[in-house]
């Protein structure tokens, strides 16, 4: 068979696949049996805002539904005016499903952030005081977003579903700049956060889906980056155990 | 006789017309001794979503604790504080300002029990430790929102205030318990409380003397206004609302429940007289009284008097069926009638108290038409009014000693044991038939406190700021409060050091060098890369140690509005702080175990004499807690004294030791009886039931009475009186037992039944203590001579 005979098939068949799946897709999102058709989470967007968010939200969606467990090392970069110089620490961030975050700064000086369910506690590494943080609207949002960035969509991998566990308290928009980013920002009228925090910048990788970076701007203008890379999915439990425990 | 009895009536009503007319005060707190009442009742404006909401798919997964953003609810409650302005005055001090103020005096608002923690948190090694965790936490994404403020407060000395959540009133402490803090409510950024789901608001609101029914709708108005196009509701929720509902209650129901027992004592009196004149003239003597008994309680119609003026017309009634006597004019009845309810002048309930004279006056008045008037009219019409009817068939009376000793004992075992068992209620708040003002009541208790459980502690002063002083001194005994008898304390005293304390924690901070801690601490904070000048307001508070938490700071400074929220002017001049204790409910409830020093001891020393003068906790709280500890002890002095009064005019009537004291027998088991009924019947006894249990004691005394004495005079007992005497208590009674309103069916019900038993022991105990005390006595003594001048025969008084 000759190169442009088997080239004309591959066209034909991504066409009918993609023509399959644009049919298809819309029937998956179509009305439960009990009521009309659900809203998007991507109503009131233009269409090609909502379809670039959409592709967004797909694009995590596929990374994300595969993770129980996650391991990754990190780069965290603060500004704040508490600071002569930005702070740069770097350490392993490890996930757990459903809702345990670890973040250990590699160096002694630094500090290990969990996160188990709702609590939240900072403990330096020197085993000075830890605190535990007080729950606030801005601590609730802000933990929420970290677990449900790393954590497995809910309903069964359903794509309405995961973009509004995503995007649940959010407004959300698509930041200047190159690359899949999302800015999700505290709802409007959410003074208690908004006090606290302006926004949150999600990068994804755009091959694989996995969220390569979080950039935090808080209200009184610091700025917290965290790059990620080095990402392993699904480790062992001894290993998952270790990583936590230590 | 005519007309002395119609010039007594026209004077009462001539004063009754001088204090403006019958007028409804629908006050409820007449069962709350004037020491206990609250200085300021206050009055509280609850928000709510509306129900519809609470379908909607975005409140569903709105998440319990803090909520995740500003809810339709808190938006409310910021815009209409801005509209009430003047009207509203903050339940807590702004959540910025109060964390700006305990932030800027930490040093002298940490406790003297952790001077020592605060000492260590000042050494050099402590400092660089501080600095070098500030550091460490910083590299975490989450430290700006995990509640730490380094620029206010590097070396956490918010950690060092004192642990027990609810001594700051509202404010959440540090180390409060994770799931009582997302409980508790919120403070917002004008001062009032948000609900810890976000879905209901409260505001205080303080009205312009008097809190009458058009400042109240006047309010109603300006809410209405204020929360246009906000999808919330609104509940006014205090003694305002309560008395408005007991006004609206009175109105609608007061002249029906008037009406039903004119029209049951109508229909006894028809059956028993048979004259249409003679039922007339007994009902307007009657209806005079109850305008006597109006008029001597100066016109104030409340919910607690609608049922005693039914009562007065009711028992005043059943004085033109006097058969037989207890005397051949009749007066002993009608005087321990009269007298039933003047032992409630002992009482420290000052609704009761006024009842102990408005009750006389309503029933001599109508004793006095009914025995002078009337006959007197009966004469100049020349027309019989056949008030007393001819004595039908009867039957003697048989003494039966034994049954009347087994039906006393067995009632005042009964009546000691149920006193024991039975649920005493206290007599605030009084119970209400408003169902939406105990739903909206119960909706503020869930979501923020139950104002039924305030309680105050006071303190004086010539000036509000001496007064905040005073209360300053209070504060470790308020802090205290919190181990025992409260669940949150709520004072501007708190937030400030008196003095004294001040003084010398002055001097403490001196002594650790305060001055070179604070330089050591710019030294690490540079060495470590942080820019020492973004702490300065820790460093520039710290070290500005001419401004303490005073008195006067606080009032002048950002707290001010707030704190003069607590303060009020005294009617003999000076001014008063009046903290706010919020009482632990199981202090309250029924089965609570209340030990009274958790109650009553503060001290209170004064710094110019230092003398210790006692400041205690007040409010109806406090009274209702004392209600129930000491009801049994004040039931037996009043009872005590009803009888005491009751034996006193049958022994004169009747010139019978013996009598008087069977009848005393008689009422003190048929009030037994009735205690143990009510317990059986679950209905909880209390200050409210007191004039019923008195006055059940008063008709049982009469029925005794005339029982012994139609024994000792051989006459028969005639049936018809039997069911009579006591048919128009009981119909009274009835009336009210048929009403809406809870407290006036508790007191139908105690009293339609006890004047049921009164009749019944009347017969069947009275007689027989009688002999009893006779047989006992060998020498005769309690025989006595009679009216006659002869001692009743034993044998005769066995006739028939």
């Amino acid at each position: 068979m000759s190169e442009g005979c088997t080239r004309r098939r591959w066209l034909a068949a991504t066409l009918g696949a993609s023509a399959a799946v644009m049919l298809w897709r819309p029937r998956a999102g179509a009305a439960p049996a009990s009521g009309g058709a659900p809203a998007s989470r991507f109503d009131g967007f233009p269409d090609k805002t909502a379809r670039r968010l959409r592709n967004r939200v797909e694009l995590w969606r596929g990374y994300a539904a595969r993770t129980q467990s996650l391991r990754a090392r990190y780069t965290l970069t603060r500004r704040t005016s508490l600071l002569v110089d930005p702070l740069v620490v770097t350490g392993t961030l490890v996930f757990v499903a459903p809702a345990t975050l670890v973040l250990r700064d590699d160096a002694h000086v630094g500090s290990t952030t969990r996160v188990v369910g709702d609590a939240v506690t900072i403990t330096p590494n020197d085993s000075s005081a830890a605190a535990r943080g007080r729950e606030s609207p801005a601590l609730a949002w802000l933990r929420a977003r970290m677990l449900t960035l790393f954590a497995p969509p809910p309903g069964d991998n359903d794509p309405e579903l995961a973009a509004r566990a995503l995007l649940e308290g959010c407004d959300v928009s698509i930041p200047k700049g190159a690359g899949m980013q999302l800015l999700l920002q505290p709802r409007a009228g959410a003074d208690a956060i908004t006090r606290a925090l302006r926004s949150l910048r999600v990068r994804l990788d755009t091959m694989t889906g996995a969220v390569s970076a979080l950039e935090l701007e808080e209200t009184l203008g610091d700025r917290v980056l965290l790059e990620l890379g080095q990402q392993q999915q699904n480790l062992d439990e001894d290993v998952l155990r270790q990583l936590i425990d230590r | 006789m005519v007309v002395l009895w119609l010039t007594i009536l026209s004077a009462f009503a001539v004063a009754l017309a001088v204090v403006g007319g019958p007028r409804v005060s629908g006050a409820v707190d007449g069962l709350v001794p004037v020491d206990q009442r609250l200085a300021e009742p206050e009055l509280w404006v609850l928000l709510s979503d509306r129900p519809e909401r609470a379908g909607d798919e975005g409140s569903a997964s709105r998440p319990a604790g803090p909520t995740a953003e500003g809810s339709t609810v808190e938006r409310a409650a910021i815009e209409l504080a801005e509209q009430l302005d003047a009207l509203r005055v903050p339940v807590a001090p702004p959540a910025s300002d109060a964390a700006v103020w305990l932030d800027a005096h930490r040093l002298y608002l940490v406790p003297r029990s952790r001077e020592a923690a605060l000492a260590e948190r000042l050494y050099g090694d402590a400092i660089r430790r501080a600095v070098a965790g500030i550091r460490a936490r910083l590299s975490s994404p989450l430290y700006s929102v995990s509640g730490e403020e380094p620029r206010r407060d590097p070396l956490r000395l918010r950690e060092l205030m004192d642990e027990r959540p609810g001594q700051l009133g509202f404010m959440t402490v540090e180390g409060e318990d994770e799931e009582a803090r997302a409980l508790a409510p919120r403070i917002t950024v004008a001062g009032d409380l948000i609900a810890a789901d976000g879905r209901a608001a409260l505001l205080r609101v303080q009205l312009p003397a008097p809190a009458d029914e058009a400042a109240l709708r006047s309010l109603e108005d300006r809410l209405r206004a204020g929360l246009e196009g906000h999808e919330v509701d609104f509940a006014i929720v205090g003694q305002a609302r309560r008395e408005a509902s007991a006004r609206s209650s009175i109105r609608a129901r007061g002249p029906r429940l008037v009406w039903t027992a004119v029209a049951l004592l109508a229909l006894l009196l028809s059956v028993t007289l048979r004259s249409v004149r003679a039922v007339a003239g007994v009902l307007l003597c009657g209806l005079g009284g109850v305008l006597a008994a109006t008029a001597a309680g100066r016109g104030a119609l409340g919910l607690l008097d609608i049922p005693l003026l039914v009562l007065t017309l009711g028992f005043a009634c059943e004085g033109a069926l006097h058969l037989p006597r207890l005397s051949s004019r009749g007066w002993p009845a009608a005087l321990i009638l009269a007298t039933a309810l003047l032992p409630l002048a002992l009482s420290p309930y000052p609704a009761w108290r006024a009842w102990a004279t408005q009750w006389p006056a309503g029933v001599l008045v109508a004793a006095l038409g009914l025995r002078l008037a009337l006959p007197g009219l009966s004469r100049l019409s020349r027309r019989e009014l056949a008030l007393w009817p001819q004595p039908g068939a009867g039957f003697h009376l048989r003494p039966a000693p034994a049954l009347a000793l087994l039906l006393c004992a067995a009632s005042l075992a009964g009546g000691a044991w149920s006193l024991e068992h039975v649920d005493v209620r206290g007599g605030h708040p009084l119970p209400t038939a408003d169902a939406p003002l105990r739903s909206d009541e119960r909706r503020l208790a869930r979501a923020f406190f139950d104002p039924g459980l305030l309680a105050e502690v006071r303190a004086q002063g010539a000036t509000p700021v001496e007064a905040l002083e005073r209360g300053a001194a209070q504060a470790d005994e308020l802090r205290a409060l919190l181990e025992t008898a409260a669940a949150r304390v709520d004072s501007p005293a708190l937030f400030i050091a008196s003095e004294p304390a001040r003084s010398a924690r002055a001097s403490l901070l001196e002594e650790l060098g305060l001055e070179g801690a604070l330089e050591r601490l710019e030294q690490e904070l540079a060495a470590s890369g942080m820019r020492p000048a973004a702490f300065s307001e820790f460093l520039e508070a710290a070290r500005a140690t001419e401004v303490t938490p005073s008195a006067e700071a606080a009032l002048a400074g950002p707290l001010g509005p707030w704190a003069r929220a607590y303060i009020g002017e005294l009617p003999g001049g000076g001014h008063e702080l009046r903290a706010r204790v919020h009482l632990r409910r199981e202090l309250v409830e029924p089965a609570g175990d209340v030990n009274p020093n958790n109650l009553t001891i503060l001290s209170d020393r004064n710094p110019a004499t230092d003398d210790d003068a006692r400041a205690e906790l007040r409010g109806p709280a406090i009274a209702a807690v004392e209600d129930r500890r000491r009801f049994d002890e004040r039931l037996g002095l009043l009872a005590a004294a009803g009888l005491w009064i009751g034996a006193l005019w049958v022994w004169l009537g009747t010139r019978r030791l013996s009598t008087a004291v069977a009848a005393a027998f008689t009422s003190l088991a048929v009030q037994s009886c009735l205690i143990v009924l009510l317990d059986q019947l679950g209905a909880a006894l209390g200050p409210t039931t007191l004039p019923a249990l008195l006055l059940v004691g008063a008709a049982a005394m009469i029925a005794g009475g005339r029982a012994c004495q139609a024994v000792d005079e051989r006459r028969p007992f005639p049936a018809k009186g039997i069911l009579l005497t006591s048919a128009c208590q009981i119909a009274a009674g009835l009336a009210l037992l048929a009403s809406a309103e809870p407290l006036w069916r508790a007191t139908g019900l105690a009293v339609a039944c006890g004047c049921a038993l009164a009749s019944g022991f009347g017969v069947f105990v009275a007689p027989g203590v009688c002999a009893l005390l006779r047989r006992l006595s060998r020498s005769g003594d309690l025989r006595g001579r009679g009216r006659e001048g002869r001692a009743p025969d034993d044998e005769g008084a066995r006739a028939g």
